[in-house]
């Protein structure tokens, strides 16, 4: 069956190359919502303002980021920064000395940053740490940097591919990442990680009732009927945990990879994948 | 007396906690504790030209009524059906956000998605259940007008607020 589709997904490209916006044409964002069977999602696209066929830049521009500072309701009730914090600490202490420089934890896919913005502000990580948030959409980079700023908050937001970076990680995170990749590039998503000592990946985790329980919640807290939408959607693409322990395993051989599973109500789950650490090794 | 003061200390409260609702999921910060409470202090302090309103029509269906002593203790027993159903449902909902108070991220959000989430979806039908309680106990006009309008004006300050809500 084919996996439902996300109206923030559709509604916005990217140049591979250049990763800047492409124009999207609205009717083809309906029709493939219709072709999926999601007739919903294909009334919210079709209420979207468009030019000469063409979804408005300027208005989806300003959407994502009201949609992304609604959504950012789901990290602050369910404590996305708190239980992050609790993997990374650790992590970073064992790292501490057997990198040359400060600990680099790159934000793959950060969206406004909210993760990275609550690290930099709560997580007492410490001064070695590197906080740098990546995606692929430059209007949420720059509304995260301006956040971060507003709030002089010790981080770095940067436009781009996370997993292309030359500087590279040493811990790669995500939270709400992994339901968007399709699944026959799971694997290469963590192969491209393989320079890095750990990942960390937080995500939605699928079960009977995930998508009753999503659809209350973005019933009660959402306002906007595409985060209402959305947020039902990756409850349901989420993908179980075999799946990612099995791409994980793939893409970065060699690691220890293991799921932790969140223990709030079961709604998430967390990839955790760690290079083993040498004997001998500081 | 007393249940008057009870019922509009809980308006105050569910004024303060609109505040709350209304405020949220529109600022992105990470350090929202000032914003918060600002919201909080705004719902507190805007429901109360609501009650006050509330308050100047009960006085004015006293002022005309032509058994204005018998009206005042049928208001009062109105206050206090509408006590019953909602002191329950605030309990509820303050032993939660107490429950809050707590550091344990797991409760934090078993109070967020068993309760408060669920409760904030009741509030409207609370809202009009307590109204309806208070009438029935008195089929009279004047406390039938008195319950219909306690109800349009607590079923229309959240949709109120959110029109005047400061932009962030």
């Amino acid at each position: 069956m084919a996996r439902p589709l996300e109206i923030s997904d559709l509604i916005v490209r990217f140049d591979s190359a250049t990763l800047e916006p492409l124009p999207v044409s609205k009717s083809e964002v309906v029709a493939a919502l219709v072709a999926a069977g999601d007739l919903s999602a294909a009334r919210i696209v079709q209420r979207l303002p468009e030019r000469a066929g063409h979804l408005d830049e300027d208005f989806v521009k300003h959407l994502l980021v009201e949609v992304h500072c609604e959504i950012q309701r789901l990290a602050e009730e369910f404590q996305h920064g708190q239980r992050m914090r609790a993997i990374l600490a650790p992590l970073v202490a064992s790292m501490r000395g057997s990198v040359p420089r400060p600990v680099r934890v790159v934000d793959v896919g950060c969206g406004t940053g909210y993760v990275l913005r609550w690290l930099a502000k709560f997580g007492a990580l410490g001064q070695d740490v590197e906080l740098i948030g990546v995606d692929f959409n430059r209007d949420l980079v720059e509304e995260a940097a301006r956040l971060a700023a507003e709030e002089g908050l010790d981080t770095r937001f940067e436009h781009g591919d996370a997993l292309r970076r030359d500087e590279g990680a040493d811990v790669y995170i995500s939270t709400g990442v992994l339901h968007h990749i399709e699944l026959e590039k799971l694997a290469g998503f963590f192969e491209r990680q393989r320079d890095g000592q750990a990942a960390v990946h937080f995500d939605f985790r699928p079960s009977r009732l995930a998508w009753l329980g999503s659809w209350v919640f973005h019933q009660l807290r959402m306002r906007h009927p595409l985060s209402r939408h959305d947020g039902v959607v990756s409850a349901l693409r989420a993908y179980p945990p075999e799946t990612l322990l099995r791409a994980a395993r793939r893409g970065l051989p060699g690691f220890d990879v293991s799921m932790r599973d969140d223990r709030a109500l079961a709604a998430f789950h967390i990839l955790v994948a760690r290079r083993p650490i040498r004997e001998g090794r500081c | 007396m007393l249940s008057a003061l009870l019922l509009y200390a809980l308006a105050t409260v569910d004024g303060a906690l609109v505040g709350y609702r209304v405020a949220s999921g529109r600022s992105a910060l990470v350090d929202k504790g000032s914003y918060y409470w600002r919201s909080i202090l705004r719902g507190a302090l805007l429901v109360q030209p609501a009650i006050g309103v509330a308050v100047f029509v009960a006085v004015l269906l006293l002022l005309v009524a032509a058994d204005s002593g018998r009206l005042t203790l049928e208001l009062v027993g109105m206050c206090q059906r509408m006590l019953q159903v909602y002191v329950p449902y605030a309990v509820v909902v303050l032993v939660m956000l107490a429950l809050r108070a707590v550091p344990s991220t797991d409760l934090r959000v078993a109070t967020s998605v068993t309760v408060l989430g669920p409760a904030t979806a009741l509030r409207p039908y609370v809202m009009v259940a307590g109204v309806l309680w208070a009438a029935l106990a008195s089929l009279r006009p004047e406390i039938l007008l008195m319950a219909t309008f306690l109800a349009a004006l607590m079923l229309a300050f959240e949709p109120l607020l959110e029109r005047r809500r400061p932009r962030v």
